[in-house]
């Protein structure tokens, strides 16, 4: 790898620091670094240690048994569920544009002013509901075992809550169902519809006072 | 009409008629590499997120397309999701102001090495007209399928390879593999 | 650590750190040449071996940091933004930019350092990455499915493997110091030639 060291301008004859600091700069220096420092991490976590233990265990897309849906949610809100806490943690604007009746707002990066008190049932809550598991997942490894996501976010409340559609295709036993949600949709001030004749895997788009957007950390 | 070619860098720069100032030559490429992880490393420890390119021209897309067609945007949620907040104020998005980061530090960079210049990078047998067309080509290629990866090579290369993302070993190897396999067909912008 | 996810500092410092943060990138992508096309390119004809050199090297970089930082109860990795696993669509979305990368000859990153320095190309290809993108806005409806498909969340290799952390860190240190010593010996061979 000569051709690729760096040039370096003329006239610094320098001391052994200098001379030791382009030694380990030079590519040969950095491989060494770099392999010792991969070689100390096979030790310092060998292949017999956990899968991943050193990134807590963050279940992929959200454990179902961390998430409470829609409906839940909504029928501990309506019958005042002793002790529940619902929190928005998403950014203020999205806070003041809409959201679930009750709830009070925590960005995310503070949520360690609002940790739950033993006895309380702690609801999180986001657009999509991915980054409120990741929330979940990781409040539950520091021992806060009543805190639950809600499940798809403030999308699936739009979806169930503020907006039920029954199919036209529901059978006796679902159409029942639909007269609880409806009720429970009517009282947090949703409007409950009923699908004739759209096929039943159509998507019904949130209503304009739910539009909602997921958080991006991504690029 | 004369061609511009660049040196490798490998060499030490050859004189070069009508510049300004010599540009100096590049640094090595394995210092460079050691310089982008250590920021990317301060992003994980000060933001909890990596690096990113696409997402701020997805942002700049969303945002003009909000303006010419809004309810296109309410209802598709590609543009959707760019267009959030940021269709308020594009300036609160994280990776639009990185971006333009970017462009401020490469800016400053080239100009304190001599190595900015106004010129069309091209071989000699190709016109300036025909390199550009390849080059938006190649951009709009690009960015279908840096959507469609859900990133680029700052984003899901570079961040999710540090973090061991399968995903971004998955898109480095078909995306290596796919331009290994197609440059011979465009060789000839560089012969 | 990380500080944002940990409350230390607001939203007006994050944006001032993205610009600082933004910065440095920059000017390494611009000192290590990668705001020249002609040089990116020339990793697809063998001649000039930059990208894996710098990619890598990056890669490897913040690999080692970020584990010894956990390692060492400084950093919660949980709490730092993994992107998602989606298996199909980054295959098909990685071939398809593939071929974008050699045929423009930038990243949509170094695209901004190109235009930086002044080269019309960077513009152009930055200008190119805008349409892509419109087009596969306006093409989602199709593609909504199979951009959604085979999922795997924050999927990690040593969880997805079933191995520790230090075990796959030390694998990818392994391979990516073989392909630097591999790609310095198909410089001379190939490099001389030039492109």
């Amino acid at each position: 790898m000569r051709g690729d060291r760096r040039c370096r301008t003329a006239g610094r004859a320098g001391s052994a620091g200098v001379r030791a600091a382009q030694q380990l700069t030079s590519s040969r220096g950095l491989a060494w670094v770099a392999f010792l420092l991969a070689a100390a991490a096979l030790l310092a976590d060998p292949p017999g240690a956990a899968p991943d233990g050193l990134r807590a265990a963050v279940p992929a897309a959200g454990s179902p048994a961390l998430a409470v849906d829609a409906i839940a949610l909504a029928r501990w809100i309506r019958d005042a569920k002793p002790g529940l806490r619902v929190l928005d943690i998403r950014a203020a604007a999205a806070f003041e544009a809409y959201h679930v009746p009750t709830a009070r707002h925590v960005p995310r990066n503070r949520l360690d002013a609002a940790l739950p008190e033993p006895g309380e049932t702690v609801v999180l809550y986001t657009d999509d509901g991915a980054t409120a598991a990741a929330a979940v997942a990781g409040l539950r490894a520091r021992g806060y075992d009543q805190t639950f996501w809600l499940e798809d976010g403030l999308a699936g409340w739009a979806d169930r809550i503020l907006e039920p559609t029954l199919r036209a295709d529901a059978t006796g036993a679902e159409r029942a169902e639909f007269r609880e949600i409806a009720d429970l949709a009517r009282w947090f001030g949703g409007v409950p519809r009923t699908d004739a004749g759209a096929p039943a895997n159509a998507e019904a788009p949130a209503s304009a006072s739910a539009r909602v957007k997921a958080i991006r950390r991504g690029c | 009409m004369a061609t511009l070619e660049r040196d490798t860098g490998r060499e030490r720069a050859r004189p070069r008629v009508a510049a300004a100032r010599a540009p100096r030559p590049y640094m090595s490429p394995y210092l460079a590499g050691v310089g982008i992880g250590i920021v990317l490393l301060l992003a994980f420890v000060l933001m909890g997120r990596g690096l990113g390119a696409s997402g701020a021209f997805s942002t700049v897309v969303s945002v003009g397309v909000a303006q010419a067609s809004p309810a296109t945007v309410a209802s598709n949620p590609a543009f959707a999701r760019y267009a959030g907040e940021g269709v308020a104020n594009p300036l609160a998005d994280w990776l639009l102001i990185e971006v333009i980061g970017i462009t401020l530090g490469a800016l400053v960079s080239g100009w304190l090495a001599g190595r900015f210049r106004f010129a069309t990078e091209r071989g000699p047998n190709i016109a300036v007209r025909n390199r550009l067309l390849l080059a938006f080509a190649g951009g709009a290629v690009m960015g279908f399928g840096a959507k469609l990866a859900r990133g680029c090579t700052s984003g899901l290369a570079l961040t999710g390879g540090a973090l061991l993302a399968p995903g971004a070993w998955i898109f480095v190897a078909t995306a290596f593999a796919a331009a290994f396999a197609v440059a011979p067909l465009v060789r000839r912008q560089w012969r | 650590m990380p500080f944002y996810e940990n409350g230390v500092f607001g939203d007006g410092a994050a944006l001032a750190l993205a610009l600082l943060i933004g910065f440095v990138f920059g000017w390494f992508l611009e000192r290590g040449g990668l705001g020249s096309a002609r040089k990116l390119a020339g990793q697809f004809y063998l001649t000039d071996m930059t990208v894996l050199k710098v990619m890598f090297s990056a890669i490897v970089t913040a690999m080692l940091g970020s584990f010894w930082l956990a390692r060492l109860g400084l950093l919660d990795l949980a709490r730092v933004f993994v992107p998602a696993t989606y298996v199909l669509p980054q295959i098909a979305g990685g071939l398809i930019f593939g071929v974008g990368f050699v045929v423009g000859g930038l990243c949509p990153g170094t695209s901004c350092v190109a235009a930086a320095t002044g080269r019309k190309d960077g513009f152009a290809v930055m200008a190119g990455m805008c349409a892509g993108i419109l087009l596969f806005g306006l093409a989602f409806p199709w593609l909504e499915t199979f951009y959604a498909s085979t999922p795997l969340g924050a999927a990690t290799l040593p969880a997805l493997f079933g191995v520790s952390r230090g075990t796959v860190v030390f694998c990818i240190t392994v391979l990516a110091l073989a392909a630097f010593f591999g790609a310095s010996r198909l410089e001379r061979r190939f490099g001389a030639s030039g492109a």
